[in-house]
């Protein structure tokens, strides 16, 4: 089994430390930025649209299981529901994994009842479909087609079935909204959506949509984190093609060093 | 108490036959609804901090086993690997300097030279150690497997053990990690084997070598690197790496009790649309139809006595049903994705911007270049024009602006989840799960 | 003016109806024949099979199932084909359902035509769930007590082709075909473990993938989709499913682009028409 070493140590240890350290100077009251993100803009327009026709929205959070992936999904559902809750909105949640599906029940009575209008939950909105692959995505196109939705959104671990799902979804005329980090199905969310999610996007997802303090803190450590890995790769980069072709032997120490700390 | 423990690791491993078992299968789903529905009646004020405390332990468990490097009889072993791989990315470094033609050749090749001296002979020693710390380890191993022989005779457990291996050694969790050490220090032995032969030949050729063959010289050492960060792996568990999957099994059990929720969903949300007649309710008895057929004969296929004309009919209904219906219903749908590519595309790729142009671009040459039609185009073109050849253009954006990308994007969803799970596991996500008092 | 406009909203089911006849006529008249290039991927995996040594036998892992038939199906035939023609034998291992039909009938069919006999040239080792790690792990050490009988219920030690076959030493390369992202199964615990040669049959989709593993040297060879099948039936100068498939896939290709720019046209007609007025 593989365990950390040194540089692990280390690398870890900067990145917890910038994400904890935003995290908590945001919550002790600074104030901080981040840029705009169309595709979460969006989500308010598609609600709105949703509740002018009288149509139902849904939500899918994808073929994952309880994972980190699923759970900031859950995350998104949940501002999204209490967006559509102020306009008393209906939303379907399909689910592929029996124990997501309870966790997703939850997440929505939640959402609704923080809005003070917990009687207009119905338990039947949120369903587990089937956990294999084609089938769900059936369910799911079904269900798109049959209710006629006016607003479906992505979020999630998507694979060969997020074609399927999003062309129909833009056949039966909704707004879509898509994200996810599986990077292979980006493009087919790109071709069929009208607004796509794409890479680390994800994970900011929810501090955009709730501006919560401790979420737009671990964005801002996150960045400074990536901004850290940025620059190991370019010294990688400069001193192995330095050391390529010089022979001093103190560079190549330092070089080595740098190499050996980030294997076994 | 420690008595206890070991008493409990052979009960799960004693095979139990008709009643027993039935009170085992019966006994473990009493204590197990049992448990759930103390957690129900945990009160709402303590429920939050229960789920904080619980995550928390979790999450310590798994950092703790990623943190802690392995045991330390094997360190001296980690440490003599750890040097010859040293030496060996030297070689790597001086290698490569001669591959892209740098002036100072001869001196770069004794460097090396010298380096994989100092590799070999640190690669002997890994190995001595190895063979030292083996002798001891097997010995622990038997006098473990002893021991469970005189518990399981002493306590007259049934002699066909369900937890013997098939050379009839008993596996619990004790025997199991010390056959575990010994299969990694076997592997690394062999792995460091490897590293030696393939260097001892790259020492025997490297003087004599032209221009052509240092390649093929750096591809063996890159091997022996390998090789040697390899058998470094296998010899560092620690002492909570056992454990790892007994614990990620406890999530297994949770989910088999939500597999019952999933199914009451489907039926209630079936069943009421079949009672009241809502628009397309054939659709959900055909759910149930599937339903019951499938699980039925699935049983009767696999349980009724063989060679009798019920097993017979049910295998050959179960056939229809999976190959004629579930195998041609998912073709279908995967099929689908052929055709919703072709009109998404349509529909996409409109130049409304630079950027999409730019896209538009891309994908023109790589759909070009992948197929023969695209080969065809650009037969004529030879010498210094190759690398315009389409399906040339093709593989290099595929293999330099596609990877580039996709690598980034992968940086930065790698440090996304690692900042949500960090959430996760110290509860600072307020996120709707943890937003209001459970 | 109007007619250009409206190119671009094409109805979806004359596109779909477009798409069928552009892949329906190349299949059925086999009207364009162009062959396609043999890329360095393709040649190494046919370089890997040519140099098997005598006495080992090869194994085609199938993950595929009638989802991905039509890219992963011409791919094990290619490699089966060479095989044969080679005279190493092979055992077919397939995880899935409706892969082990389909794939068994795939090799009865070359195997018939080319005079090849089941249990000397080649066995099928049955349907295996999906427990790819541990079997691989298990086969390495003991193949035969891992797999004990063929697909008939004969024992394997009965049958010729196998009866001498024991463990990794005797196995000289591993084709896996497959929809999925199981490659690393076969690296992880066989690849680098025993230095057993994996090549490698992946649907178009996963290909981008692929060029890591080759990059490291951890496979050997790839034959990237439909497209890597129809390369290897031209090394194998064999006219097969891959080849007349080949002409289908260009001239999908075609459709697409060729749509796309009608849509532009119809779009920048509308866009003229717009600043107009």
């Amino acid at each position: 089994m593989q365990h950390a070493n040194l540089m692990v140590y280390l690398l870890e240890g900067i990145i917890v430390f910038f994400i904890l350290y935003k995290i908590f100077s945001a919550r002790a009251g600074r104030r901080l930025f981040i840029r705009r993100i169309p595709g979460l803009t969006a989500i308010d327009e598609a609600v709105g649209r949703a509740t002018e026709m009288g149509r139902p929205m849904m939500f899918s959070p994808g073929l994952g299981g309880i994972t980190v992936v699923t759970l900031q999904a859950l995350s998104i559902l949940g501002h999204i529901i209490s967006i559509a809750a102020r306009y008393r909105a209906r939303i379907i949640v399909p689910t592929s994994d029996p124990m997501l599906y309870t966790i997703a029940e939850e997440t929505v009575r939640d959402a609704y009842e923080s809005q003070g209008i917990g009687e207009i939950f119905n338990r039947d909105d949120i369903r587990f479909v089937s956990s294999d692959q084609f089938a769900y995505a059936s369910g799911v196109v079904g269900i798109l087609n049959r209710e006629k939705v006016a607003g479906a959104f992505y979020f999630g671990d998507f694979f060969a079935e997020s074609l399927i799902l999003a062309e129909n979804g833009q056949q039966v005329g909704a707004i879509q909204v898509a994200g996810t980090p599986q990077v292979m199905q980006i493009p087919f969310f790109i071709a069929a959506c009208d607004y796509t999610i794409i890479g680390d996007e994800y994970y900011a997802a929810s501090a955009y949509l709730s501006r919560e303090p401790t979420l737009l803190g671990s964005l801002v450590g996150q960045d400074y984190s990536k901004a850290v890995i940025l620059f190991l790769i370019i010294i990688g980069i400069v001193s192995a093609s330095f050391l390529a072709v010089s022979t001093a032997p103190f560079l190549e120490t330092i070089m080595l060093r740098f190499t050996g700390a980030f294997s076994g | 108490m420690f008595g206890f423990v070991y008493n409990l690791s052979f009960i799960a491993i004693v095979p139990k036959q008709g009643t027993s078992l039935w009170i085992f299968i019966i006994g473990s789903l009493i204590i197990g609804v049992l448990f759930l529905f103390l957690l129900t009646r945990v009160p709402n004020r303590y429920r939050k901090t229960l789920i904080i405390g619980v995550t928390f332990l979790a999450g310590w468990f798994y950092f703790l086993e990623f943190m802690i490097p392995g045991n330390r009889e094997a360190a001296p072993i980690r440490t003599q690997l750890k040097a010859a791989e040293q030496d060996l990315r030297k070689v790597d470094q001086d290698l490569s300097a001669v591959i892209i033609g740098a002036n100072n050749r001869s001196v770069r090749i004794t460097a090396a030279q010298r380096h994989i001296d100092f590799a070999l002979e640190d690669l002997r020693k890994a190995q001595s150690l190895i063979e030292s710390l083996k002798k001891p380890t097997e010995e622990r191993y038997q006098a473990e497997l002893k021991k469970s022989d005189s518990f399981a005779e002493k306590h007259k457990l049934d002699d066909k053990l369900s937890g013997r291996g098939e050379d009839g050694k008993i596996q619990n969790l004790q025997t199991k990690t010390l056959a575990k050490t010994i299969d990694g220090l076997s592997s690394a032995a062999g792995r460091t084997d490897n590293a030696i032969r393939l260097l001892q030949d790259v020492r025997a050729n490297i003087a004599g070598a032209s221009d052509k063959q240092i390649p093929e010289l750096r591809g063996a050492v890159l091997s022996a690197i390998t090789q040697t960060s390899f058998a470094q792996i296998e010899i560092s568990d620690n002492f909570l790496t056992p454990y790892k999957v007994p614990i990620s099994d406890i999530l297994q059990v949770i989910g088999a009790f939500t597999v019952g929720i999933g199914l009451y969903s489907l039926g209630s949300i079936h069943g009421k649309s079949i009672a009241k007649r809502r628009p397309g309710w054939y659709n959900s008895f055909a759910f149930f139809a599937a339903l019951v057929l499938m699980t039925l004969f699935a049983f009767f296929k696999e349980y009724l006595p063989a060679n009798t004309d019920g097993r017979i009919i049910s295998e050959s209904i179960y056939k229809i049903l999976f190959s004629g219906g579930l195998a041609a219903l998912q073709a279908t749908m995967f099929s689908l994705v052929a055709f919703y590519i072709v009109s998404a595309a349509y529909r996409a790729f409109r130049i409304k911007s630079s950027e999409a142009a730019l896209m538009m671009m891309a994908a023109f040459f790589v759909m070009i270049g992948v197929v023969t039609f695209g080969m065809w185009l650009t037969n004529g073109l030879s010498g210094s024009l190759t690398s315009l050849r389409l399906e040339n253009i093709q593989s290099w954006i595929m293999e330099v602006p596609n990877t580039a990308a996709q690598r980034g994007m992968m940086f930065g969803i790698g440090v996304g989840g690692l900042a949500m799970a960090l959430r996760l596991w110290l509860s600072l996500e307020r996120g709707s799960f943890f937003d209001k008092q459970l | 003016m109007r007619f250009l406009m409206n190119l671009q909203s094409i109805d979806r089911r004359i596109v779909y109806i477009l798409l069928v006849i552009a892949v329906w006529i190349p299949l059925r008249w086999n009207v364009i024949g162009i062959d396609p290039k043999v890329s360095k991927e393709v040649k190494s995996a046919y370089d890997t099979i040519e140099n098997v040594e005598d006495g080992k036998i090869a194994i085609i892992s199938v993950l595929w199932g009638a989802g991905t038939l039509a890219e992963n199906r011409p791919q094990t035939e290619a490699i089966a084909r060479h095989l044969f023609q080679k005279g190493v034998p092979f055992a077919i291992l397939p995880w899935d359902l409706q892969g082990t039909t389909l794939a068994e009938q795939a090799v009865e069919r070359i195997a018939e035509e080319m005079g090849k006999k089941e249990g000397v040239d080649w066995i099928s080792l049955g349907y295996r769930p999906a427990y790819i790690d541990q079997i691989i792990m298990s086969m390495a050490v003991d193949f035969q007590g891992t797999f004990s009988t063929d697909r008939n219920g004969i024992p394997l030690s009965k049958i010729p082709m196998t009866k001498n076959i024991k463990s990794v030493k005797d196995i000289g390369v591993v084709m896996e075909t497959t929809p999925s992202n199981t490659i690393p199964a076969w690296i992880q615990f066989l690849g680098q473990k025993y230095d057993v040669p994996i090549l490698y049959g992946p649907t178009a989709v996963m290909v981008p993938e692929g060029y890591n593993y080759l990059d490291t040297g951890q496979i050997k060879g790839m034959l990237p989709g439909m497209m890597g099948a129809a390369q290897y039936e031209v090394l194998l100068e064999h006219r097969g499913f891959g080849r007349r498939a080949a002409d289908a896939l260009s001239a999908a290709h075609l459709l697409i682009i060729l749509l796309i720019i009608v849509g532009n046209i119809g779009f920048f007609m509308a866009r003229t028409r717009r600043a107009d007025m």
